[in-house]
C-alpha cells in the first residue's frame, strides 16, 4: 500500500526543536549551545526535569500530532534534540518517514 | 624442508586482515605473498567499522586512501527495541574523545579492494583468484601449495608452490590453515544463530550527523543491524536462532514475518526497495583452542568469531592481523620460530579482546542485561564505559573495567529486582505499539 503523502506537514528542524524547548521549558543555558547532541536530561546535560518534558511533550502532540504516551520512551526520545528530530519524523504520519 | 623460501610471509586471504597485516610487513621490507580465493571487488558481510580500528587503518598508511573514497563517516550508534517503544543513541566522540569521534560505514566490496590495493602498492605480491591447496609445516617454514585460476591466455588453472618463513591464516570462517593443522574450535556463544541480509533503497535516514549511526534493532528472538552506506543504500540484516529459520522454512519468509513484526524496522522500511537478493549466513561464536603454532598464526575470523552486534568483526581482524605481524617481525630478526610463550600470549590477548565483546553480547541478548543496557541512567558512568567498549576499546583500563563489572552486576541483580524499567516484549507481538 502507497503511504499517503502528507499534506503541509510542519517541518521538523533543529532550529524549530529549539524553539519549542525555550518556549516550554526553563532552559538555564544559551539555546544556541544546543546542539543535536546535547543531553538534555541527566547528568552533563542542560538540566531539564520531569515537568519540562511534560509540557515538551503536549507541544509536541499539538504541533505534530505525535503521542508520547509512555514516560520511558519520552525519556528516550528526549535524549537529545538529534534523537527528537529523528523520533518525530519516524513517528508522526505512517509512511512519512523516509527521507527523499 | 627441502628448497629455498621464496617468502618471509605468505598470508592466505586478502580481506582486512590479510591486506592490513600484507602491508604492514611488506612496508618494514618483508617479502610476502597474499593468496585471495576470489577475484576484487566482491560482496561482503560485515560494513560497519569502529572508531578504534582508524588508528590501525593509519598505522598502515591507507587512512587518507579511505577518506577519500566517498564512504558514509559513522559517528556513533543507536539500539532501539522493535517495539519503538525504547530507543538509546551512541555518540563516539562523547566517550572517546574528538580523535575517535568517527569511523565508517563500508561497502566491503569497496574497502576490501582499497585495503588489498594498498597491501599491493606497499609490496606485497597478490596471487588472485587463487586459493590454498595443501599446507606442510615444521619448524623452518611452511610449504603452501596453491591453484590460481586460468589468467587471459591460460587454458587452466595453474598450481605452484610457496615456501615461506610464516603462513598468516586470514581466510575468514573458513579457516584454511586451522582446519589443516587440525586445531579444535570451541563454541562462545551456547546459542547457535543464522543472519538474512540484503541491500536496500529508501530505508529511513537519521537528519544530520547521524545520518552514518548504526541502528540496532532488538526484537524478542534476535535482532535487526541497519547499516547506511552511501549512495542511498542501506544494508539490513535480520540475526535469530537457528531454530527459528528452519522452523519458518524460506529466508525471504522468515525476514518478511520478522520486519512485519518489528514495528521499528517496518516503519522505517515502509518505502523500501530491495537491491540484489537476500542472502544468508550462519552466526556461530567460536573460536579455535590456540591462534598460533610455531610457523602459523591465526587472525581475524579465521581466530574466531564474536557475534556482529557490536560491529567488533573488522576491528579485530585489523588488531589481531597487527599484532601477530609484530610478533613475526620480532622472531623473524631474531632468526627463530614462535615459542610457547609468545603462542600462548598471542592466544590469550586475542581471546580476552574477544571475549570482552562476548560478554557484552551475552548481557545484550539477556532480559535483565538489555534492560540495563537501555537505560540511561549514570550509576557510576557506566555509560561511559560501555560506549569506550561499544566504540572499539576492546581492552578497557581499570577504571572502565571496573564500571563495566558494576554494569554486569547490575545486570544480575535487575533479574531479581526491577532497578531499571522493565521491557515489555509482549505488546510488540500483539499491537505493535
Amino acid at each position: 500500500m502507497e503511504p499517503a503523502p502528507i499534506q503541509n506537514a510542519p517541518e521538523v528542524s533543529l532550529e524549530i526543536l529549539r524553539e519549542i524547548l525555550v518556549e516550554n521549558c526553563m532552559v538555564k543555558v544559551d539555546p544556541a549551545g544546543i546542539g543535536e547532541e546535547t543531553p538534555l536530561f541527566g547528568p552533563d546535560s542542560i538540566g531539564l526535569d520531569s515537568l519540562d518534558a511534560l509540557q515538551m511533550a503536549v507541544a509536541l502532540e499539538k504541533r505534530y500530532g505525535v503521542v508520547l504516551s509512555d514516560s520511558n520512551t519520552a525519556r528516550d526520545a528526549f535524549q537529545s534534540l538529534g534523537v527528537l528530530r529523528d523520533w518525530i519524523l519516524r513517528n508522526r504520519v505512517p509512511g512519512s518517514g523516509a527521507k527523499g | 624442508m627441502d628448497g629455498a623460501f621464496t617468502h618471509d610471509v605468505a598470508v592466505v586471504g586478502g580481506g582486512p586482515a590479510g591486506a592490513a597485516a600484507g602491508a604492514w610487513l611488506a612496508q618494514r621490507g618483508k617479502r610476502v605473498v597474499i593468496l585471495e580465493r576470489e577475484q576484487f571487488p566482491r560482496f561482503s558481510i560485515g560494513e560497519s567499522l569502529l572508531p578504534h580500528g582508524n588508528d590501525l587503518l593509519r598505522q598502515i598508511g591507507v587512512w587518507q586512501k579511505l577518506e577519500a573514497a566517498g564512504f558514509l563517516r559513522k559517528f556513533g550508534a543507536e539500539f532501539c527495541t522493535a517495539d519503538k517503544r525504547r530507543m538509546r543513541r551512541f555518540w563516539f566522540g562523547r566517550n572517546l574523545g574528538p580523535t575517535h569521534e568517527y569511523s565508517f560505514q563500508v561497502e566491503r566490496a569497496k574497502f576490501d579492494h582499497v585495503l588489498l590495493e594498498h597491501a599491493r602498492e606497499s609490496g606485497c605480491e597478490v596471487l588472485q583468484p587463487a586459493r590454498g591447496v595443501s599446507l606442510e609445516t615444521d619448524r623452518d617454514g611452511v610449504r603452501l601449495e596453491y591453484e590460481k585460476a586460468a589468467a587471459a591466455g591460460e587454458s587452466a588453472p595453474v598450481r605452484g608452490v610457496l615456501r615461506a618463513r610464516w603462513l598468516l591464516d586470514a581466510s575468514g570462517r573458513g579457516a584454511f590453515a586451522a582446519n589443516r593443522l587440525g586445531i579444535p574450535r570451541e563454541a562462545t556463544q551456547p546459542t547457535r544463530r543464522v543472519a538474512v541480509y540484503g541491500h536496500f533503497r529508501g530505508v529511513f535516514r537519521n537528519e544530520g550527523k547521524a545520518e552514518g549511526h548504526i541502528t540496532i534493532v532488538r526484537s524478542r528472538e534476535g535482532w535487526f543491524w541497519m547499516i547506511p552506506l552511501a549512495g542511498g543504500i542501506t544494508s539490513v540484516g535480520l540475526v535469530v536462532p537457528v531454530g527459528v529459520v528452519s522452523e519458518g522454512g524460506d529466508p525471504r519468509a522468515v525476514f518478511e514475518a520478522a520486519v512485519e513484526a518489528a514495528p521499528e524496522v517496518r516503519d522505517r522500511m515502509r518505502e523500501a526497495e530491495p537491491v540484489g537478493g537476500l542472502r544468508s549466513t550462519g552466526d556461530y561464536s567460536w573460536r579455535h583452542a590456540s591462534f598460533a603454532t610455531e610457523r602459523v598464526v591465526l587472525v581475524g575470523d579465521a581466530a574466531g568469531f564474536v557475534d556482529p552486534i557490536f560491529s567488533s568483526g573488522v576491528m579485530l581482524a585489523l588488531k589481531s592481523a597487527l599484532r601477530a605481524s609484530e610478533l613475526l617481525v620480532r622472531a623473524c630478526s631474531a632468526g627463530r620460530c614462535l615459542e610457547p610463550g609468545e603462542r600462548m600470549a598471542y592466544t590469550r590477548e586475542v581471546s580476552s579482546w574477544m571475549r570482552e565483546y562476548t560478554r557484552m553480547i551475552g548481557a545484550f541478548y539477556d532480559r535483565a542485561g538489555f534492560e540495563v543496557f537501555m537505560t540511561p541512567s549514570e550509576f557510576f558512568q557506566i555509560p561511559a564505559s560501555i560506549g569506550r567498549l561499544v566504540g572499539g576499546f576492546a581492552r578497557p583500563g581499570l577504571a572502565d573495567r571496573m564500571r563495566l563489572e558494576a554494569f554486569y552486576l547490575l545486570c544480575r541483580v535487575q533479574k531479581f529486582l526491577s532497578l531499571v524499567p522493565a521491557i515489555e516484549w509482549s505488546r510488540e507481538a500483539r499491537t505493535g505499539h
